[in-house]
């Protein structure tokens, strides 16, 4: 599912609502630089460095500024301006842009609180919650009506979706597109915790540290770089876990394939740690049992392993009427004849990780 | 004897700091700072675009009495302190400070309060689009209340403003763009009060380009460039403080 393009007529859209707001609130003062046409909008010309400045001595005087502008031009060609005019003297200011998201990342080091609603009432409530708490804020117009969460107080992200296998993290309209993504996984039996996050910075570190402590591994989908960095940070510093990116205008199947990349590592990581714990090493790589979903199996304590990740697709592909392939290579790799013969006689998932686990134990 | 310059130099010669711009613009600040009503005077601003002045603005303060000269030698640094009266910001780097004035002046014309808003800007500063930006800005808004000062000292970091990037005509730039201009001495205390009482009574914003001599008063760094961002010597103090004494 592809994204429409962005029109002017998403910042017009926003107009009526803040020209309401600025009804009952004398100090907010609407500014553009030639992207809104208005008698109320102060019309800056297209001076997208002076915009900036304008707006910081409107706020030094005491005024909330809100400047309306385009993602083409805010930030990439005002960052100094929004860095230290801005940012430098804490100055309350909301800079609201459309078009196609880009350069957020550039924005991540600034203390300016980066906001990518789902929704134009999603994008109404921000604007609210960031003009009450003072904030400078840099929020992108969304192309989308429909809500998707009601979680609305800028830092905060909320679980959409509940699930055991993969964390998905995504923020913006694309959420819709992972919503939908995460019904078709659970589908094959893939059960996706998805974690609508839309504040990109400062990012809610302790959902993200608890989601991925119970999935293990973690898919971020964006439409531009800046949340992926931010979650990265997170999981390297309080909870490493695999983490895969589906980026730009990613659609189901970008996700999917994240996912599985995921999931893949996932299972890798469990592999190669699990045999030091029991003491049993792995076996040298040509001996390596190569799944279905592109996993690697290095040891009998990691086939337990992946079989209690396995999802049953997977399982039926290499345990069917015609084959069991990992008996055959507990047989032929692992040389325990014992294991396979009791394997060759199973044609269950909760049957070989029960004898798995038996065999473990003795 | 010149008390300001003085107290420039043994400022500039213990912390280090751009020795002939803060000599060049030292009567501009002074008369600024005394015109402008500031803290119990008044609610005006005064914003200097170039950091490098901090050590001309600490002293011109300290001159006119916002504090005591003692505390100029013991407090001065050269991260700004924005909370010291006239300066309202953490000064950002040239070229963005006027844009900022503009946006003070446009919320007084909105409140329809009687604040002025000084803007000291550097000559050499005029290469950055981002002032030309704010000027046309302050004109198409008609921001009466703000005041420009051009410290029109001729040279910039890499040499003379005429052969790096030439200006001139600079007041013409000025007028074609809907602004008063008007020039004065940028030594001359009394030229600088009378055209900032003059700007005040415009009905277009004002510039007051003021010609001023980097290096003034102290004969070695006269018109030089190369005192812009050169340490003093021992003997280059000494001289300057002799110079300065008379």
């Amino acid at each position: 599912m592809k994204h429409k393009p962005h029109s002017k007529n998403l910042a017009n859209e926003l107009l009526g609502f803040l020209l309401d707001l600025k009804k009952n609130k004398d100090e907010i003062v609407l500014l553009s630089p030639d992207e809104v046409c208005h008698p109320s909008v102060i019309s800056a010309g297209i001076t997208h460095q002076n915009i900036i400045g304008v707006a910081a001595g409107l706020a030094l005087e005491g005024k909330y500024p809100i400047i309306l502008t385009n993602t083409a031009f805010t930030p990439s060609m005002n960052y100094a301006q929004i860095k230290h005019s801005i940012c430098q003297n804490d100055l309350p200011i909301t800079i609201l842009a459309y078009g196609e998201p880009k350069d957020l990342a550039i924005l991540r080091n600034l203390p300016l609180t980066l906001i990518s609603p789902a929704s134009i009432k999603e994008t109404e409530q921000f604007i609210v919650s960031t003009i009450t708490s003072k904030t400078p804020s840099y929020i992108l117009i969304p192309e989308e009506i429909k809500p998707i969460s009601n979680e609305t107080r800028p830092g905060k992200a909320a679980i959409i979706r509940t699930g055991e296998d993969v964390t998905i993290i995504t923020t913006g309209p694309l959420a819709h597109t992972v919503l939908l993504t995460a019904d078709k996984l659970s589908r094959q039996e893939i059960r996706c915790e998805v974690i609508y996050s839309p504040t990109v910075h400062p990012i809610d570190k302790h959902l993200i540290v608890s989601s991925v402590h119970k999935t293990r591994c973690m898919v971020v989908a964006e439409r531009t770089e800046g949340l992926g960095l931010f979650v990265a940070e997170v999981l390297c510093e309080h909870s490493p876990a695999p983490l895969e990116r589906a980026f730009g205008t990613p659609d189901d199947n970008e996700i999917i394939r994240a996912v599985r990349h995921a999931l893949l590592r996932k299972s890798e990581n469990i592999c190669t740690t699990v045999p030091e714990i029991h003491g049993h090493a792995p076996l040298q790589s040509d001996l390596h049992f190569n799944l279905h979903n592109g996993g690697v199996i290095r040891s009998v304590p990691g086939l337990h392993q992946a079989m209690l990740e396995m999802n049953q697709e997977i399982f039926n592909h290499h345990v069917n009427e015609n084959k069991n392939d990992f008996a055959t290579w507990v047989k032929e790799a692992v040389k325990d004849e014992l294991l396979a013969s009791k394997l060759f006689a199973l044609k269950t998932k909760t049957g070989m990780t029960a004898t798995l686990a038996t065999w473990l134990q003795r | 004897m010149d008390t300001l310059r003085l107290a420039i130099v043994k400022v500039i010669a213990a912390h280090g700091g751009n020795l002939a711009t803060n000599l060049g613009a030292a009567d501009i600040l002074s008369t600024l700072y005394s015109t402008a009503k500031l803290g119990k005077k008044g609610n005006d601003r005064v914003f200097v675009s170039n950091e490098e002045l901090l050590p001309a603005v600490h002293c011109a303060l300290a001159y006119i009495g916002y504090f005591s000269k003692r505390e100029l030698h013991t407090n001065f640094t050269q991260t700004v302190k924005k909370e010291m009266i006239g300066i309202d910001i953490k000064m950002p780097p040239l070229g963005q400070t006027l844009s900022i004035a503009a946006g003070c002046a446009l919320a007084a014309k909105m409140d329809r309060n009687d604040k002025t808003i000084y803007c000291l800007i550097g000559d050499g500063e005029h290469n950055i689009g981002q002032i030309w930006e704010a000027l046309l800005f302050a004109s198409k808004h008609h921001l009466t209340n703000l005041i420009v000062i051009i410290d029109r000292n001729g040279i910039q970091h890499s040499g003379h403003t005429e052969t790096i990037m030439p200006l001139e005509p600079l007041r013409t730039k000025y007028e074609s763009l809907g602004w008063n201009v008007i020039e004065v001495d940028g030594h001359n205390a009394q030229h600088i009060k009378e055209a900032l009482v003059d700007a005040k009574k415009a009905k277009r914003p004002t510039t007051i380009i003021a010609h001023t001599t980097p290096g003034k008063g102290v004969s070695f760094a006269e018109n030089k460039t190369t005192y812009i961002d050169s340490k003093l010597t021992a003997n280059e103090t000494q001289t300057a403080l002799e110079e300065l004494s008379e």
